[in-house]
């Protein structure tokens, strides 16, 4: 959600040498550790999930409706996080639903970061008019309602993964097109671009085998951040019921549908809401520490 | 060139920004679906009635036909007429504009009440326990659904305590617990801001030189670093008004608040293309109206700014 200000001007050290450094830093860090301990989590949950709890949308169990977590009475340890009004367990569902929320925030990360990154470095290296145009583009998006822009495309052309994936994209790619292009522009006046020059690179090669590379590390950065922002966007609009579609589980869509129960049956809101939390928590530290490392000047 | 020039061209540049957004809203939804279609998606349409409701709503005339009738409207004040209920567009987001503006004000006010203090004191003592806690606080902000923390809070402190209603509109009690959630919010974006560019101001020279001579502390913060440290924090607001838009919707929706973000979802929901057509445009003006403002603001902020 916020857009790392991301300052590498330093000169990126040779990979051999980083890597004990970032090791060590890395473990010397808790909010580090804390943030790539939830990312796991959630990555296990999305790539494991639909093994856990196959059929989990499907199998209703009216004899097991309501079931309280287990640490209350009347829980039951094979329903650990409780059931819900048809008797579906909530541990699955959430489980399920980490599948949808990783691959959705994934595949717009991806989009985002290719469309962003090309902008970026087209308009950082040539220039010209049609560099100038491409970022007055970026500038719209400060007026744009991005929001309700996405709520009517959902609403007009129906449910479905790649729509939501497209949407986010969408929304996502003015925060690469910008660091790229502004680090391009410096990066174009450095000596090692000249001298590629000199020795007959292309310009594909240039910006493809020396300039991308060194810029990197600014856009590993956004992209973490992205991640958290769009596992967001995505509960957001499943949790207004125009995400995928409503029989696939997700996590905004089972906040939604257990905010009716929230008197009687806490578990069902709380418990997919806090896996939204802690998933994007642990983008957020992540990307946070990444961003402190990958800049030495931030470093207090 | 002087002030007015600038301000002039700056106006200017936002007319522009506003026209190039009003042609993609109204291709976007007119190349995304049917909005006809998708207005009589309960039941089973026949092809006679979709093609009814695309003559009647002007849909099948050509799309440039369509975008210089609606110029025209907007610029006599009309936005067209309301699918659903047959009101006109403008009266209704016109209703609802006030309730927005007065939650949009009161998140922003409670976001900024919590924001300066924690973002401060967190960048006068980096690295110490109470900055740990600033940043955590500021952390879990920007890491909350928005819409799941309003419902927390109805459970905790509607629904649990009965100290706030769940939702109604008119009593400050009302307005508690949804402007609380919007500050929450805008709060943890804000105070990182501030952190971070409070840190970087107290490492430059001029506040090395200010102590030096012998100023309080006091004075070196608030009347040299403070400022400077703001400018960063002003230019970034303006690009999260788009955010906060994306706040007041959801919070609407939770507490439901009678705003233009709930007004949106009630037309997507009944697809009422005339009146989510209209919502768009009007909140796009609204923003390139704010980011104007913060552009303004910012030269009052700063006495060195170059006018280019």
């Amino acid at each position: 959600m916020i857009r790392p200000e991301v300052n590498p001007q330093t000169e990126t050290p040779s990979k051999i040498k980083a890597a004990p450094r970032v090791l060590r830093e890395f473990f010397r860090s808790p909010g580090a550790i804390a943030g790539a301990l939830f990312v796991l989590l959630t990555l296990f949950a999305a790539v494991l999930g639909p093994w856990l709890a196959p059929h989990v949308a499907t199998s209703i169990d009216f004899a097991h409706i309501f079931t309280p977590p287990f640490f209350l009475h009347g829980g039951m340890l094979v329903h650990p996080l409780g059931t819900d009004y048809l008797g579906r367990d909530v541990l699955g569902m959430i489980l399920a639903g980490a599948r949808v929320s990783v691959d959705i925030a994934l595949l717009a990360v991806i989009s985002s970061l290719v469309i962003g990154t090309l902008i970026g470095l087209y308009s950082g290296y040539f220039g010209g008019r049609i560099g100038e145009l491409l970022m007055r583009l970026t500038d719209l998006q400060m007026a744009f309602p991005f929001i309700l822009m996405a709520l009517t495309l959902m609403a007009i052309s129906g449910p479905g993964l790649w729509k939501v994936v497209a949407v986010l994209a969408l929304s996502g790619w003015t925060d690469y097109a910008r660091i790229v292009r502004s680090q391009t522009l410096q990066h174009r006046q450095m000596l090692y671009v000249t001298a590629a020059k000199a020795t007959g690179g292309s310009d594909a090669r240039i910006l493809f085998r020396h300039v991308l590379p060194n810029i990197s590390a600014s856009i590993i950065v956004i992209a973490t951040m992205n991640i958290a922002v769009n596992i967001l966007l995505e509960a957001g609009l499943s949790f207004l019921g125009l995400g995928i579609s409503p029989s696939t589980p997700s996590w905004g869509a089972m906040v939604a549908d257990g905010r009716n129960y929230v008197q009687t049956a806490w578990w069902l809101t709380v418990f997919p809401g806090l896996a939204i939390f802690l998933s994007v928590l642990g983008f957020n530290l992540l990307g946070d520490w990444l961003r402190d490392v990958m800049d030495p000047s931030r470093r207090h | 060139m002087g002030l007015a020039g600038y301000i002039i061209r700056r106006i200017f540049h936002s007319l522009a920004v506003l026209f190039v957004v009003s042609v993609i809203v109204f291709v976007t939804i007119r190349l995304t679906g049917d909005p006809a279609a998708a207005m009589l998606q309960s039941g089973q349409p026949t092809r006679q009635a979709i093609d009814a409701l695309r003559h009647a709503l002007g849909l099948d005339r050509p799309i440039w036909v369509q975008y210089y009738l609606f110029v025209v409207g907007v610029l006599h004040g009309n936005l067209g007429v309301s699918y659903a209920t047959g009101q006109p567009v403008s009266s209704l987001i016109a209703s609802r504009l006030g309730a927005t503006a007065v939650l949009a004000v009161a998140g922003i006010l409670v976001g900024a009440l919590i924001a300066f203090p924690v973002g401060i004191i967190s960048a006068l003592r980096p690295n110490t326990a109470i900055d740990l806690v600033g940043r955590v606080f500021a952390l879990f902000g920007i890491s909350f659904p928005n819409f799941w923390l309003g419902i927390m809070l109805i459970t905790i402190f509607s629904v649990g305590l009965h100290w706030f209603p769940a939702s109604g509109y008119g009593t400050v009690q009302s307005l508690v617990l949804p402007s609380v959630t919007l500050g929450l919010i805008l709060a943890g974006i804000q105070s990182r801001l501030i952190r971070s560019s409070l840190l970087e101001t107290l490492r430059q020279d001029y506040v090395r030189t200010a102590r030096a001579k012998g100023l309080v502390e006091r004075v070196v913060i608030f009347r040299h670093a403070l400022r400077n440290a703001l400018i960063p924090v002003v230019t970034y607001m303006g690009s999260t008004f788009g955010l906060l838009l994306g706040g007041i919707v959801f919070v609407e929706v939770v507490f439901a608040w009678p705003g233009i973000g709930s007004l949106a979802l009630t037309a997507v929901e009944q697809r009422d293309f005339p009146l989510v057509q209209g919502i768009v445009i009007v909140t796009a003006a609204l923003l390139v109206l704010m980011n104007l403002l913060v552009d303004l603001s910012y030269l009052l902020l700063d006495p060195q700014i170059h006018l280019e």
